[in-house]
């Protein structure tokens, strides 16, 4: 009893230790706190797939009321905001270098054409190199030209498909009525910023004691595995899961991401997940031992891959096999599901656990690699 | 206490054993020092005494545990101080004392009284809510050993804590240590500074991973009685050249510069008659007292040259014919002044660190900066050598203003730093290739420049290695290779020993002359009183102002107290600055 | 005077190429990483909807339910078609992510479609917590749906829009983004190679002596961004040359103005991380400054989501981030073989960017000086 005892109070003054040395550094605070905020704000503003006031060149070499018509539809829209063009040769010069996403030609003898209705009038021609975009833009303009004709007196549009089905299709967006793209890269960029922080905020504490000497004085006391790693991770999970909640704040109420899962749910995901991204990064510190090399390695280990291997803004199912069975190590890619959940779904307690022991599962890995990596001796 | 058993440690990766199958004995109640050059394996065994590692073979014992097993026990008696102290930077005095307090458990209804008793002694009373960054070497230091003494160790082990601490600070660390350990503490200190190892009670002497020697620092000095002599009366200009043929002679095991005086012993027993007669025809010659050091240097000569192993030798070997460009001695006006500093003040804030700062150098004269830690000194070096700028005065290399051209300035002096300023991951060549280039040196001269400095510096054989990897010893000739290869005409030398052994000091200072005979201008701070003895002047620095300038001699003698007091210059430093302090109070 | 001045930062570029080149694991660690980066991503990145696994609720008793079902037999948009027997298994799915969309075919399914003038309704259930991606899959499945069953008799306009895709015809996600994926690569590395390079001589005390030696802060800052400059050059060598040889995306714009333009975008960052590095007293501030800046750099430069769906507000905030504008150049330079006149004022604000930041570390590096 009397050794757990000490036990605990070796723990404790760890914890403390780290605790103070957080608020001593501005730079952690900076990176638990300001790193967060400006994260979130700019995937909650900055980041859409939803395009709006997309520049689209609109080539009328013909100047006919029907030309002008079209111009004035595609005008009207809000998504599309189209650019005049005199001739087909200053459009396409506009697409090649990048001024407009699109253009959309009307040739000189565009109205003739279009009455006697013998072939398509109108092309639309996108830029290719932005492939999302291009989809967005040829639903967009399919949608707009449609109008376009139903005001010009032709009833029956464009797709040749719709035309003559006779099965409706009723479309449900379920947790999702009106259908944001925020709503669910909202809780995604929480994946993010977390796994950036706690891996970042670890990287550097073991790394800095061994460069700084202090820990040879703290392995001659009779500090052993248990505090080391438990001291170090606990202030450290503690300042993340204040870095959560704050997320879970501002987007639910600045960005008005529903929020119809439990404090609970969110709480208990988020600190599994930060054990695992806390432990990666207080691992790669304990394998490297050098400041430079180890922040060089959280830096390209954390960004990047989360960002592509989360699932937020791109499709895991989408990838060729032998890279998803790689997004599997990543633990983003679990909590990813578990936070849209949350957020937009609720507690969906079979998927959260699932998808929490998945998470629990690499903790562990990292947990015993840095059991077995950390020393009791300096060699 | 301590029982090596065999103990022998053969770090991965290196050939020669850190630790060469040590067998000794260290009791308690007394302080054992742990002596030795850098390199000798005296941190290795501090570190497996605390098992913080393992040895390849033979063992430790710890009070009857097995310092490799039973590290958990080992670990609960141990008080242990490492080398920058283990301290953490950020935190506060007392924030850094409770967790040492935490860490080794030591029970929270003992706490106030043994803080109330530590920080007493190391008077940072009045300091406790200050973060130890922002506290002194000195300061820093009695922390350390503080927050290892937390719960009063049976085991207290300190490695090297004298090291880059003034000699006042020192002296009040010896009283700390003495005063709380009791008669059963076990205590080694790790030391590479002699006048420390003599404190001791017991030592043990390592070189190359050997035990040279067991037992009281006195027995080493007594096998040199009658071997150690003083000789007076030299001629000021013909001092260095004399120091430079001693130091070449057979029977000559070391030679130091004392003031005006130098100190010489010799391989075997002589009379001073005889000394007078072979050596030394028309000179005072007085047999000296022994002391630590002169037996340790002997010690060291002997290993060496029975088993005539080449890194060992430095003492017996040549010192450099000249120290750059080849060129044999030029003649100079020594009247010429190289560095001036001219009412040099640094204001940091309102917090005033060098103060009307005056002092000038001239050619082929060495000039010492002293003072404690803390005191302005390295302010002072820094405005002159253009790392800082003066908030009012100036100061002048070879007539160049360093205010107003200071990119001229620094081109004419060599600049060698505290930690040997060396691009660890360049190779020996590559370091100098580099300083030879931004000294404007052409490719050709740099070639030649560099061929030349690997012979000299006794390089060659490390040429082509990362100089990170070399030993200290050869850093430090690294540094003063690469801060000299332009011929500089001023050479600022910021405590450029410090951390290092005995023999490279020597070697060093060695060197050091030989740029002053050949008209360089040396300005150099240091902590170490044996090396302030070889300063033509020397100026102490205290609280921001210059207290005292003059030779060594004239400032011993300012110190003397009565007529037969001979103080040496580290009491003459502790006296002007307590003299000094009462004034001011 | 100039001569000398420039020696010397040459020597100084110089003895920081040396030192990473006389060590392994930092060159190792410096190019490896952000090039293989470069190629699993570039298999990885797609915003296309592939594989998708959906679920079927069939309460249809006659033949119409079945065939329909047959029709989602379309690789490889699925992956799966999971068929269940109830309202509640199919929420159950959806629920747990088994399937990203939910597919109902009315009980009177073939009742309605027997009746000649009569319609079916068919019902779809979206994942909206992937909204993007069952947003387009939904797209797909009402395509099929609406496509089943039609009769070819009616009238079929030829007043349609014909749409055609340039530069990628077939959108292929990678070709899109490997420009941007280059991108990222280069400046990651330019970033990494020079935000240490003043706040590492600092940690390791070597600063003092470059201070005392006859350097000037302009000539230490001009000879620590050539190093950097050199560093991420190669590595740009490396990424380019994988896009344009192993991807096959042939350089459609001028080589020297396509060589130009990313010398002078690697200047720009290079000296954005010495200005880092100068404002940093030790490493660890100049690693955060790093994280600080690349991270939102590479977001708001319209890689992942383009520029023009930012508000107003961040839109002219990207006018400082110097990856936008690289990303434009690249993509035009690569994919579209823009003008160059078209290229040039890109390059406007790379050059400012470049200026300012040089002169800010210079100034900083003063600065810590004194």
């Amino acid at each position: 009893m009397r050794g757990f005892g000490n036990k605990l109070e070796r723990l404790l003054a760890i914890i403390e230790k780290e605790w103070l040395q957080v608020f001593r550094d501005p730079s952690a605070l900076l990176v638990a706190f300001a790193l967060p905020l400006i994260m979130l704000f700019i995937f909650g503003y900055g980041l859409s797939l939803d395009a709006d006031h997309v520049k689209v060149g609109v080539a009328l070499e013909d100047r006919s009321p029907t030309a002008r018509a079209l111009w004035i539809a595609f005008d009207a829209t809000p998504y599309l905001s189209p650019i005049f063009y005199a001739d087909r040769g200053s459009a396409e010069r506009a697409l090649t270098d990048g001024e407009v996403r699109a253009i959309l030609v009307a040739s000189s003898d565009f109205s003739q054409q279009f009455e006697s209705g013998i072939a398509p009038t109108v092309q639309l021609i996108t830029d290719g190199s932005e492939t999302n975009l291009s989809l967005i833009i040829e639903a967009y303009a399919q949608g707009v030209y449609a109008r376009f004709l139903s005001n010009q007196g032709y009833e029956r549009g464009i797709s040749t498909s719709n035309l003559a089905s006779r099965i409706n299709v009723e479309t449900q967006m379920r947790y999702n009525v009106s259908r944001l793209t925020r709503n669910s890269i909202t809780p995604g960029s929480i994946v993010l910023i977390l796994a950036m922080i706690g891996s970042l905020l670890t990287t550097l504490v073991v790394a800095r004691e061994w460069e700084r000497g202090t820990m040879e004085a703290t392995l001659s006391t009779s500090v052993g595995k248990f505090e080391m790693i438990v001291g170090k991770l606990t202030p450290y999970f503690l300042l993340g899961l204040a870095a959560a909640c704050i997320c879970a704040l501002v987007s639910r109420y600045v960005f008005g991401v529903p929020f119809r899962g439990s404090i609970f749910a969110y709480v208990l995901t988020s600190s599994i997940f930060l054990i695992s991204a806390t432990s990666q990064g207080l691992l790669i510190s304990t394998v490297c031992r050098s400041q430079t090399l180890s922040s060089q390695i959280a830096l390209l280990s954390s960004f990047l891959p989360n960002y592509i291997f989360s699932g937020v803004l791109f499709e895991i199912d989408a990838m060729p096999a032998p890279i998803r069975a790689l997004t599997y190590a990543f633990p983003a890619r679990y909590y990813t599901v578990c936070l849209q959940t949350i957020f937009m779904a609720g507690d969906v307690w079979p998927l959260l656990l699932r998808m929490a022991s998945y998470i629990g599962l690499i903790a562990l890995v990292f947990i015993t690699a840095m059991i077995v990596k950390t020393p009791t001796r300096l060699e | 206490m301590i029982r090596f058993v065999e103990t022998r440690k053969v770090f991965p990766g290196s050939e020669s054993p850190a630790l060469d199958g040590i067998s000794a004995a260290v009791k308690p109640g007394r302080i054992t020092g742990l002596v030795g050059p850098d390199g000798a394996g005296k941190t290795t065994a501090l570190r497996l005494v605390a098992g913080l590692l393992t040895p390849t073979s033979g063992r430790i014992e710890v009070f009857g545990y097995d310092a490799t097993r039973q590290t958990r026990e080992v670990r609960a008696i141990l008080g242990y101080m490492p080398q920058k102290f283990g301290l953490y930077e950020d935190l506060t005095v007392m924030e850094n004392l409770n967790l040492y307090a935490k860490l080794r458990n030591l029970p929270r209804a003992q706490r106030r009284a043994q803080f109330d008793k530590l920080l007493e002694f190391t008077d940072l009373g009045r300091f406790q809510k200050r973060l130890a960054r922002r506290l002194s070497g000195g300061m820093k230091q009695k922390l350390g050993l503080a927050c290892a003494l937390v719960t009063t160790p049976k085991l207290l082990l300190l490695d090297e804590p004298g090291v880059g601490v003034d000699p006042l600070s020192r002296r009040e660390l010896w009283k700390m240590v003495r005063e709380l350990t009791t008669s059963e503490t076990v205590v080694l200190w790790s030391t590479s500074y002699l006048d420390e190892a003599e404190l001791c009670d017991e030592t043990l002497l390592f070189n190359n991973g050997k035990l040279l020697f067991a037992g009281a620092p006195s027995e080493l000095s007594k096998r040199m009685k009658g071997r150690v002599f003083r000789v007076r009366g030299y001629d000021p200009a013909r001092k260095r050249s004399e120091f430079a043929r001693l130091s070449q002679e057979r029977e000559v095991v070391d030679v130091l510069i004392q003031g005006d005086a130098l100190r010489v012993s010799f391989r075997s027993t002589l009379s001073s008659a005889e000394v007078m007669r072979r050596y030394f025809p028309g000179l005072a010659v007085e047999e000296a007292s022994p002391c630590f050091e002169d037996g340790f240097v002997d010690a060291l000569v002997a290993k060496a040259s029975e088993a005539k192993s080449p890194s060992a030798l430095p003492v017996a070997q040549a010192p450099p014919e000249s120290g750059s460009g080849g060129a044999a001695l030029r003649a100079f006006d020594s009247s010429e002044v190289v560095v001036e500093a001219r009412k040099m003040t640094k204001r940091f804030g309102s917090f005033t660190a060098a103060s009307e700062i005056e002092f000038s150098i001239r050619r082929g004269e060495i000039f010492g900066l002293l003072g404690p830690n803390g005191a302005g000194k390295s302010t002072s070096f820094k405005m002159l050598c253009g790392l800082l700028k003066p908030t009012s005065g100036d100061g002048f290399v070879a007539g160049v203003s360093l205010r107003k051209s200071s990119g001229e300035a620094r081109k004419r002096l060599g600049y060698m730093a505290q930690k040997f300023s060396l691009y660890g991951n360049l190779s020996v060549r590559q370091n100098l290739d580099f300083y030879g280039g931004v000294y404007g040196l052409s490719p050709r001269e740099r070639r030649d420049g560099i061929d030349r400095a690997l012979v000299e510096y006794d390089l060659t054989r490390y040429a082509d290695e990362r100089a990170e990897l070399l030993p200290l010893g050869y850093k430090q000739r690294l540094a003063l290779a690469s801060a000299t290869l332009h011929s500089p005409e001023a050479l600022f030398l910021d405590e450029p020993t410090s951390g290092v052994d005995p023999v490279a000091r020597r070697e060093f200072w060695r060197r050091v002359v030989a740029f002053a005979a050949q008209g360089v201008a040396i300005l150099v701070t240091t902590h170490f009183m044996d090396e302030a003895e070889y300063c033509d002047q020397i100026a102490l620095i205290l609280d921001g102002r210059k207290i005292a300038q003059g030779a060594p001699d004239a400032i011993k003698a300012s110190a003397k107290r009565c007529e037969t007091d001979s103080p040496t210059l580290e009491d003459a430093f502790i006296q002007l600055i307590e003299r000094e302090r009462s004034r001011t109070r | 005077m100039f001569f000398e001045s420039c020696v010397r930062a040459l020597m100084l570029a110089r003895k920081e190429l040396m030192s990473i080149a006389t060590n392994r694991l930092a060159l190792v660690s410096l190019f490896i990483p952000p090039i293989m980066q470069l190629i699993i991503f570039s298999f990885a990145i797609s915003q296309e909807v592939t594989n998708a696994r959906i679920v079927a609720l069939n309460l249809d008793v006659g033949a119409e339910g079945e065939s329909l079902m047959k029709a989602f037999n379309v690789r490889p948009i699925f992956r799966e078609v999971l068929r269940v027997g109830s309202y509640r298994e199919l929420d159950e799915a959806l629920e747990n992510q088994r399937a990203l969309a939910g597919i109902v075919i009315p009980q009177d399914f073939s009742r309605s479609l027997l009746d000649p003038k009569g319609t079916a309704t068919v019902q779809i259930t979206l994942d909206g917590r992937r909204a993007n991606a069952s947003g387009i899959l939904g797209g797909y499945i009402s395509q099929i749906v609406s496509a089943h069953k039609v009769e070819a008799t009616a009238e079929v306009s030829t007043r349609g829009l014909a749409t055609r895709r340039w530069f990628n015809p077939n959108l292929v996600a990678r070709t899109g983004f490997l420009p941007g994926l280059a991108c990222i690569v280069m400046t990651s590395v330019a970033m990494i190679a020079s935000a240490p390079l003043i706040s590492r001589e600092r940690e390791t005390g070597t600063f003092d002596q470059l201070v005392v030696s006859p350097f000037s802060p302009t000539e230490i800052v001009f000879g620590k961004a050539l190093a950097g400059l050199f560093l991420s050059s190669v590595a740009a060598a490396f990424a380019l040359s994988i896009i344009v040889f192993g991807f096959k995306i042939p350089l459609k714009g001028p080589l020297w103005l396509f060589i130009a333009s990313t010398e002078l975008y690697l200047t720009s960052i290079v000296s954005i991380g010495l200005f880092i590095s100068a404002m940093s007293t030790t490493e660890q501030q100049s690693t955060l400054g790093m994280f600080l800046f690349l991270p939102p750099a590479i977001m708001l430069s319209g890689f992942a989501t383009p520029v023009e769906n930012m508000p107003q507000i961040l839109q002219s905030l990207t006018v400082i981030n110097t990856v936008r504008w690289e990303l434009v150049v690249l993509k035009g330079l690569l994919i579209r073989g823009s003008s160059t006149a078209s290229i040039l004022p890109n390059l406007v604000p790379l050059t400012a960017i470049a200026i300012v930041c040089v002169t800010a570390a210079r100034v900083m590096f003063k600065r810590r000086m004194e």
